[in-house]
């Protein structure tokens, strides 16, 4: 065992390695204009978080009031005509972005040509805003198997005062070829994925990111708004993470779920896999699925309440665990070893496994799919 | 498969080189040896919980190189077994604290030297980076450089949460002020769990929940400002004088 640990440490500087990019022919080429636009947003994206008490300075509710009010100070946004580009996808190929504001839609497509469209906007009321919106420039350049897509955002020499600075946002619709691996870092927006057959990795800061018909789920990640992935059949791990947003998984099947949160709740409908992990701190943790047999299903959180309700017909086994909490059950049960905080339960064939720890909350498990009351 | 085997065994199952056959022998001995079960189940508990910090484990290189080091060095192997020797009982719990352990220190100094050298500031302190100690190192060279390891990587942690306040606070910085809002209120529920666990701990020395939720939101906490860190890093590629600024701000303690 004295291998397994020393190994371990070595992984951290396995995991930063980045393999580097191989020589191969262009695959960018320069489509006509002439193609559909995102469409404009309907509203300013705000960050779309959790609510949480509090609203003095350096408050959640405090920060977005006085976003807000500088929204309203900028005045609306101005469009650009529309960017577009294509490019060969395919196995072995990624799609790299890297987006500072905007929204961003990507759906599945055929063949090996893959498509972007760009719009470019600005929202301010100076002289200057017509400049800027001239001058933010989307870079999209190759790397051997690489399409890489950055925005470059100027900076004027003299910065206005603040609440009259312009901002700046490119809004993109991407048509994914199938096997086209998709890296992508949103900033502040919202990410919808849909019908992608490929290696998804996304990561946003403020911003919803949901996903469906996903196959290949490697990560899907916002600090601060909801992940969403649903109606999708996953080769191996799908990974789903948020800050203070939920998370959820709708009628997903994969090898397994990982899932984790902080503040938000994460909820696990109509879904199955072999393995399931979650994590949460404060945030509830709801699991309304058929499990599967021999699966094994591991639901922490600290001080979020625990809810099981496995259809009639499941067979499982449970060890709840709280230190604080009570535990409450409509299926048979006995104590633990370790106190009346610890109780084992067994339906039907007890062929999976729950294990299930709240610290300070609440456990329930059900044979129903309904919260009891 | 004896029991001596399945050290053995698991660590190629670990890293995906364990045979068809191998693997078969592996589940038949399992099936009847509580004490191997138990084993294998701390250490998938360890991968799973590795995974959630975005850490994928070693490549099959690296982990051949490790052992072959490892198991070439007979000074190594009597200090291990004089340790389980010694210390039978906790012998599970000490090494999987400690893998655990390592590997965050890994992890949070790898982000900030990661975005260090994406911005091209001057050098700070080095990544504790395990792969460094020497060929030749002893396993009191290995024990001394896991330790200097932690210490450093606290002072690391210290550094980035005061740094990521004082980002947090100015009223100047590009990153969405709610965006910074959440984060900052989330590392409050994650220090009331903290603090939870503690209190309970002071109570209940022995309880092993306890224990373990105070090393979950310990966990938490390092992944969150990971992720924050890692973020920031690609934001300086859109503004890449302000980035610089974060790293000085992360840089003062």
């Amino acid at each position: 065992m004295n291998r397994i640990w020393q190994g371990l440490m070595c992984v951290g500087v396995v995991a930063l390695w980045q393999p580097p990019a191989l020589g191969a022919a262009p695959l960018l080429t320069v489509a006509d204009a002439e193609q559909p636009a995102p469409a404009a947003p309907a509203t300013p994206p705000a960050p779309p978080v959790a609510p949480t008490p509090g609203r003095g300075p350096g408050s959640e509710a405090w920060s977005r009031e006085r976003q807000a009010r500088r929204d309203a100070e900028r005045g609306p946004w101005i469009d650009s005509e529309a960017i577009v580009r294509q490019f060969k996808g395919g196995e072995g190929v990624t799609l790299d972005l890297l987006n500072m504001l905007g929204d961003i839609v990507v759906v599945g497509g055929k063949g090996r040509e893959g498509r972007l469209s760009i719009v470019r906007r600005v929202q301010g009321r100076g002289p200057d805003t017509d400049a800027l919106l001239k001058a933010f420039e989307i870079d999209v350049s190759e790397h051997a198997n690489r399409v890489a897509v950055r925005s470059s955002l100027p900076r004027p020499s003299q910065p206005p005062p603040r609440g009259s600075r312009p901002r700046v946002r490119a809004d993109y619709q991407i048509a994914l070829p199938p096997g086209t691996a998709l890296e992508l870092k949103n900033m502040h927006g919202n990410v919808t994925l849909t019908n992608v057959v490929g290696d998804v990795r996304v990561e946003a800061m403020a911003g919803d990111v949901v996903g469906e018909a996903l196959s290949r789920v490697r990560l899907l990640r916002s600090m601060s708004g909801d992940v969403m992935l649903s109606r999708s059949v996953v080769e191996g791990d799908a990974n789903l993470q948020s800050v203070s947003g939920n998370v959820i998984a709708s009628g997903v099947q994969a090898g397994s779920l990982t899932m984790g949160t902080v503040s938000g709740t994460v909820q696990i409908k109509e879904s199955g896999s072999d393995r399931t992990l979650v994590r949460t701190v404060s945030g509830d943790i709801e699991f309304a699925a058929a499990p599967r047999k021999a699966g094994r299903y591991e639901l922490k959180t600290h001080a979020g309440d625990i809810f099981v309700f496995a259809p009639r017909g499941s067979g499982f086994e449970f060890e709840a665990n709280t230190f604080k909490g009570d535990v409450t059950s409509d299926v048979p049960t006995q104590p633990g070893m370790t106190g009346s905080r610890q109780v084992r339960g067994s339906v039907g064939d007890g062929s999976a496994f729950f294990e299930l720890t709240s610290f300070t909350g609440d456990i329930t498990v059900g044979k129903k799919q309904e919260k009891p009351k | 498969m004896k029991c001596q085997d399945v050290q053995q065994a698991l660590d190629a199952q670990l890293i995906g080189t364990l045979g068809r056959e191998e693997a078969e022998a592996l589940d038949a001995h399992l099936a009847g040896c509580a004490e191997c079960q138990a084993l294998v189940a701390d250490a998938r508990r360890l991968q799973a919980e590795l995974r959630l910090l975005g850490v994928e484990g070693p490549s099959p290189r690296a982990w051949e190189r490790l052992s072959a080091r490892l198991e070439a060095d007979p000074e190594f192997q009597r200090a291990a077994a004089e340790a389980v020797e010694a210390d039978p009982g906790t012998r599970r719990l000490d090494w999987r604290w400690v893998a655990l352990a390592a590997a965050l220190v890994i992890v949070i100094a790898g982000s900030l030297m990661a975005l260090r050298r994406g911005l091209g500031t001057a050098p700070v302190a080095p990544a504790p980076v395990v792969a460094d100690v020497p060929a030749d190192a002893t396993p009191g060279d290995l024990v001394t450089s896991i330790e200097s390891e932690l210490d450093l990587a606290a002072k690391h942690y210290e550094n980035a949460i005061a740094g990521l306040e004082r980002v947090a606070s100015e009223t100047d910085s590009p990153i969405d002020p709610a965006v910074m809002a959440t984060v900052k209120e989330n590392l409050e529920i994650i220090d009331q769990a903290i603090d939870d666990s503690r209190q309970a701990l002071r109570t209940d020395p022995q309880s092993q929940l306890a224990q373990e939720s105070l090393f979950d939101a310990f966990r938490r906490k390092v992944a969150l400002l990971q992720d924050t860190i890692a973020l920031m890093n690609e934001m300086r590629k859109g503004n890449p004088s302000r980035a610089t600024a974060i790293a000085s701000g992360l840089n003062k303690g």
